[in-house]
C-alpha cells in the first residue's frame, strides 16, 4: 500500500510500556521508571505517555499509588468460563489465599425472576446466599446465589466463609452442578456494592448472570455476580 | 463437470468466455478475494459484446466461483472449508434484538512494523511487517464494536489486495488454506480514548468490554491477534459450560 501508516503515538506508547515490562522481567508491584524518564527514553511527550498509562491502568496492567508512582499490577486471576471450577479452585490453583465473607444467608420467597430461572412457583422458599470473595484480603467479586430451599434443608448451618458452596451442595445434599450457561455484560456499582468491594460508586464492573444445572439438566442454582475487572479476567477456548 | 465439455471455436462465445475466466481462476491468475476485470474491460479485451460477457460470468456466479457485489465488481471466491457451526464454546455474541443487519466498515487496513510487542506475540522480528486492520462493526446501523486485527504479513501476503468489506478475514483464511483450529479468548473491561468512544456513540462513559483473541493453526502457530472493544449495553455474551 502506498500510504505510509503511522502507528498512533498513544498506541505506540502502550506497546513500549508493555514490552518494557516483559523485557525487564518486571515483577508485580515493581515500580516503572518516572514519567520524565520514559518520555526521554522513547521520545514521547508527556500527554501521550500519560494517556497510555491511563489506558493500562484501566486495563489493570498497571496501578497507581498516590504520590509514589506507577507500578506493575499482579497478573489477573484467569477464570475459564467453560469449566465449572469454583472460584475457590481457581484461587487455589493460582497459589493464592482465598478471601471469603458471607454478607447474608437467608430464606426468601421466590420472585418472578427467580421463578423463571429455577422453574419454581412464585413465593416458593429460596435460599439466598450473598458472598464477597477475593484474594489476599482484596475483595474481587460479589456473588449472589439462589437455590431451592427444599433441596438443601439445613444449609444455613454451614459457614461459607470457609466452605465452598459447590462442595457442600455435592457432598451434603447430593446436588452435582455439571453444566449451565451464563451471560456477561457491563454494569456499574450501586452504593451498597461499592462499599462491599471498597471501590467508588458507579465504577464499571463485569456483570455475570446464569443458571447451573445438575446431570439431569434440572436447574439448581441461579446466580448473579459482579466482578472487578482489574483483578479477574474471564477466558474461554474456541475450537473451530 | 462443465470444464470437461470440449470447447471449440464453434461453441457459443459466452461459454468460451466462461471457460477463459474459469481457467484463469484455476491457474491462479485471478486470485481468490480479488476482483476480476470489469465487464467492459473483458468485452474490450476479447472484442465481444458486454451482454455476452455478463452471460458468461453469470454462470460462474451461479456456480459460486464468483461473487457479484453491487457497485463494486465481481470477485473470485476461493474454496470454502465446511465449518462446524456448532463450534465448541467461546463467547457467543447475541444481539438483543433478533434479525439485526450486520455491517462492517473498514477504518484502516495497512501494514506496519511488528514492533516489540507483536514480535514477541508472533515470534517474528520487530522490523517484520504485520497486517493491521481496524474496523467498525454495526448492527442495524448502530455502531456496536471497534475491532483491531493483527496478522503477520508473511502468513498471508495477499491480504493487501483483498477488499475486506466483501470477504471476511475468515473467508480469506479459507481461500488460502489457513486452518484456525483453536483460539484463546479473554474478557476484560477497558476504556476507549475519546475519538474511538465517539465512533461508538459513547458520550460520558467510555467503558467497554474488551475481548482479546489469539488464534492458532494446527501447528500451534499464532495466526492472528484481535481486540474487540464492544459496547456493553448493546450486546450480550453467553457462554455454556460443562464439567
Amino acid at each position: 500500500m502506498a500510504n505510509k501508516y503511522r502507528i498512533r503515538p498513544r498506541d505506540l506508547a502502550v506497546e513500549k510500556i508493555e514490552c518494557y515490562i516483559i523485557e525487564h522481567q518486571m515483577q508485580p508491584h515493581q515500580k516503572l521508571p518516572s514519567e520524565r524518564d520514559m518520555c526521554k527514553m522513547w521520545e514521547f511527550n508527556r500527554s501521550t505517555l500519560r494517556s497510555a498509562i491511563h489506558r493500562l491502568l484501566a486495563e489493570g496492567v498497571l496501578y497507581n499509588k498516590m504520590g509514589s508512582g506507577t507500578f506493575v499490577a499482579a497478573p489477573k486471576l484467569v477464570r475459564n468460563l467453560q469449566d465449572v471450577k469454583s472460584f475457590t479452585q481457581v484461587v487455589e490453583e493460582a497459589g493464592k489465599n482465598l478471601y471469603a465473607r458471607v454478607v447474608s444467608l437467608k430464606t426468601i420467597e421466590s420472585t418472578k425472576q427467580i421463578s423463571k430461572k429455577l422453574y419454581l412457583p412464585l413465593g416458593h422458599k429460596i435460599i439466598e446466599l450473598v458472598r464477597v470473595r477475593g484474594v489476599d484480603e482484596v475483595p474481587i467479586l460479589i456473588e449472589t446465589s439462589y437455590i431451592d430451599a427444599e433441596k438443601c434443608q439445613g444449609i444455613e448451618n454451614y459457614d461459607f466463609s470457609v466452605n465452598s458452596l459447590y462442595g457442600i451442595l455435592e457432598e451434603e445434599f447430593g446436588l452435582r452442578l455439571v453444566r449451565g450457561y451464563e451471560k456477561l455484560s457491563i454494569t456499574y456499582t450501586d452504593a451498597n456494592e461499592a462499599t462491599l468491594l471498597g471501590i467508588e460508586e458507579g465504577a464499571p464492573v463485569i456483570y455475570q448472570t446464569g443458571v447451573v444445572n445438575d446431570e439431569n439438566n434440572e436447574p439448581i442454582e441461579y446466580f448473579r455476580s459482579i466482578a472487578r475487572s482489574e483483578y479477574i479476567r474471564f477466558a474461554s477456548v474456541l475450537i473451530r | 463437470m462443465a470444464s470437461e465439455r470440449v470447447i471449440t471455436y464453434q461453441t457459443p462465445i459466452y461459454l468460451q468466455l466462461r471457460e477463459v475466466v474459469r481457467t484463469k481462476i484455476e491457474e491462479g491468475e485471478y486470485l481468490p478475494g480479488t476482483a476480476i476485470p470489469s465487464e467492459n474491460e473483458l468485452a474490450e479485451t476479447y472484442g465481444i459484446n458486454r451482454l455476452t460477457v455478463r452471460n458468461g460470468i453469470d454462470a460462474l456466479v451461479g456456480e459460486g466461483m464468483l461473487k457479484r457485489v453491487q457497485g463494486k465488481g465481481v470477485y473470485v471466491v476461493g474454496n470454502k472449508i465446511e465449518r462446524d457451526l456448532d463450534s465448541l464454546g467461546g463467547f457467543t455474541q447475541t444481539m438483543q434484538e433478533k434479525n439485526v443487519r450486520p455491517l462492517i466498515k473498514i477504518l484502516t487496513k495497512t501494514t506496519r512494523k511488528a514492533g516489540d510487542k507483536y514480535s514477541h506475540m508472533f515470534g517474528i522480528r520487530p522490523e517484520d511487517d504485520v497486517h493491521y486492520i481496524k474496523r467498525l462493526c454495526y448492527a442495524d446501523n448502530e455502531p456496536i464494536s471497534i475491532e483491531e486485527i493483527f496478522i503477520p504479513y508473511d502468513i498471508i501476503p495477499k491480504l493487501v489486495g483483498i477488499d475486506l468489506s466483501v470477504f471476511s478475514v475468515y473467508e480469506v483464511y479459507d481461500f488460502y488454506g489457513i486452518k484456525l483450529t483453536r483460539a484463546w479468548q479473554t474478557l476484560d473491561l477497558a476504556e476507549l480514548e475519546p475519538n474511538d468512544a465517539r465512533m461508538l456513540n459513547l458520550e460520558t462513559d467510555k467503558s467497554v468490554l474488551l475481548f482479546s483473541c489469539t488464534s492458532y493453526d494446527e501447528n500451534e502457530r499464532v495466526i492472528e491477534f484481535s481486540r474487540s472493544y464492544t459496547r456493553g449495553d448493546k450486546c450480550n455474551y453467553t457462554v455454556r459450560f460443562n464439567k
